[in-house]
């Protein structure tokens, strides 16, 4: 006989509590991963694995065109500087998180809605170019030439030339409307809730990005080309895996965060689970 | 309310939901691989039909775009419908063959200029005459290569799917949507009999299910294996739907975007709630599960 109607999470949040500290370690290890390979250049790697995988019979593709480490190093460090700050931004840069179950004022979360509000504008727009590669038409319609494609150009001459303002405006227009969107969305929310809210809402946008793009780059990649950039699926690859990344960190730290919640909430709750943990190891159960 | 027989009914269709996951990956990849080949064929298709209809001395003649415009909106009727065009796609130009009706299918294919006219086209022939060999079909040399295609497409495309015991054979283009749909039934029924079982006040305590008594050693990693395979299926499905469908268009060509806008948007609804719906379900399954364990420590505690 259920009392209440249990929430379609809880259990799985609750089970994923108890196993926090293995989480963090090993979400700090996947950052550490990709920490490395960003610095040292992830195109390089990835591709080359991913292609093996795709056909390990083709020796071609073990003749990519490898670029040195030291190319693009600043702008990898930047990207991770960024990483890094963002998640940092976006927990505590709309004030200092409160655990009251008052609505939150929208001013105390515009930092952190200005940041999810890019990433959904990010996963909107790689869904688009995932749909263009889908359907067959990313190749006519977005590749300018053999070696470069709109996105390169778009952002090689975003400042030098006047054509590309139209693109901008889009974008903007884009961010502030699910800005808008999620403004609305969590209104009467406190800010707890309101971070976690959003956060589900990047994780879950970003994981079916991955879940598309990845059968749609497996089915429509030519197998004998030698540069994986040009394609929709692998920018919805590229654009899904950081924002993934991304979200979990933030996501282990909300984890942390309803259990000093549920622990506040209800007194017993620490000894509840120590009762329950000493039992079972008791019985057996 | 008999907690018992939904528990029950919970457990055999979460086993239903494992064999369809199986069934999906085994389907699609035949499937998958049966497309590469009708590309393969379709390709050569072209070519021979180019040499058929252009004829070897006109094809020695053009070179470059401007020969291949010459064969834009070339029209064969009779057989169905054949239209080439010319297409530039980046730097390159390819030449477009659009069929309609041909083997009752409709389908587009897109062959590089420089390949569509060259004269000696005569691999071509060879390489579907492989084809059928290799799909076991009887060929002779001086077959017509329509016919030899037509034998290979109905080879390929006409095989279905047979639902066991039934007897009933789903055409294999919708196979996968069926089944996709099917699943995410199932997913929505499991979650309804796990529900219901918690209106008894016995929830299903007399009925056995891994899933919900695994609590130490083997037994404990299995109840694990087990939710881990209702957080799974419905992506499994889903993903390789998406595989199968983005490899049908790639092999029949992009003929209604409006059609493929529907059916990208049908995926994106089908893996929102057949993922949303199993994280339900194994949270649901947990609650029952800690619920359960709570019972059997009173009924021991009772016992000593």
């Amino acid at each position: 006989m259920q009392t209440k109607k249990i929430n379609y999470l809880t259990e799985i949040l609750n089970r994923l509590s108890h196993y926090r500290s293995l989480l963090i370690i090993m979400y700090f290890f996947v950052l550490v991963i990709f920490i490395f390979f960003s610095l040292i250049g992830i195109s390089e790697i990835i591709p080359d694995g991913y292609f093996w995988m795709l056909n390990p019979a083709n020796p071609d593709y073990s003749e990519l065109v490898h670029t040195s480490v030291s190319e693009g190093f600043l702008f990898r460090v930047i990207f991770l500087a960024a990483f890094l700050g963002l998640q940092a931004l976006f927990i505590w840069g709309g004030g200092r998180i409160s655990i009251s179950t008052a609505p939150v004022k929208s001013r105390k979360l515009i930092v952190s809605l200005l940041i999810i509000s890019a990433l959904i504008t990010i996963i909107s727009f790689s869904v688009i170019m995932i749909f263009l590669e889908f359907a067959d038409q990313y190749y006519s319609l977005m590749v300018v030439s053999d070696d470069s494609n709109i996105f390169y150009r778009f952002f090689q001459s975003l400042l030098n030339e006047p054509e590309y303002v139209p693109h901008l405006v889009v974008i903007s227009f884009t961010w502030v409307f699910w800005f808008i969107v999620s403004l609305i969305y969590l209104r009467g929310l406190n800010h707890f809730s309101a971070l976690s809210q959003l956060i589900k809402i990047v994780l879950c946008g970003s994981w079916i990005e991955f879940v598309v793009a990845l059968p749609v780059d497996i089915a429509t990649r030519k197998r004998t080309e030698e540069c994986p950039c040009i394609s929709g699926s692998w920018l919805g690859l590229v654009f899904s895996v950081p924002i993934l990344i991304w979200t979990i960190g933030p996501a282990i730290y909300f984890l942390y965060m309803r259990e000093k919640r549920l622990n506040d909430a209800t007194p017993g709750h620490a000894r509840k689970i120590l009762v329950r943990k000493s039992y079972r190891r008791k019985d057996q159960l | 309310m008999n907690s018992e027989k939904h528990i029950a009914s919970a457990r055999i269709f979460c086993i239903v939901l494992f064999i369809i996951t199986y069934l999906v990956w085994d389907f699609a990849i035949s499937y998958n691989k049966r497309m590469a080949v009708v590309h393969k064929a379709r390709q050569e298709y072209f070519k021979l039909f180019l040499l058929e209809e252009i004829g070897v001395d006109k094809l020695r003649q053009l070179k470059g775009s401007k020969g291949a415009i010459l064969l834009e909106n070339h029209f064969v009727g009779g057989i169905g419908e054949l239209t080439t065009k010319l297409s530039k796609i980046g730097d390159d130009l390819f030449l477009i063959l659009q069929v309609k009706n041909i083997n009752r299918n409709k389908w587009l294919i897109k062959l590089p200029l420089k390949e569509g006219l060259r004269a000696d086209n005569s691999k071509a022939s060879e390489e579907l005459g492989n084809i059928a060999f290799n799909l076991g079909l009887d060929y002779t040399g001086e077959d017509s290569y329509k016919l030899v295609f037509r034998d290979i497409e109905r080879n390929l495309l006409d095989q279905g799917v047979l639902i066991p015991s039934v007897g009933f054979e789903l055409k294999s283009n919708y196979a996968l949507w069926v089944i996709a749909i099917l699943a995410m039934f199932i997913l929505i029924i499991i979650r309804n009999r796990i529900n219901s079982a918690f209106l008894d006040d016995k929830i299903g305590l007399d009925e056995p299910w891994i899933a919900l008594e695994g609590f130490s050693g083997l037994e404990r990693w299995t109840a694990t294996v087990w939710l881990i395979g209702v957080l799974s299926c419905p992506w499994i499905v889903n993903f390789m739907l998406t595989l199968t469908i983005t490899t049908q268009i790639s092999v029949n060509g992009s003929i209604s975007i409006a059609y493929n806008i529907f059916k990208f948007v049908v995926i994106l609804i089908l893996m929102f709630i057949s993922g949303r719906t199993s994280l339900s379900i194994v949270s649901l399954i947990l609650h029952l599960r800690n619920i359960r364990r709570e019972q059997i420590s009173i009924i021991l505690e009772k016992r000593t």
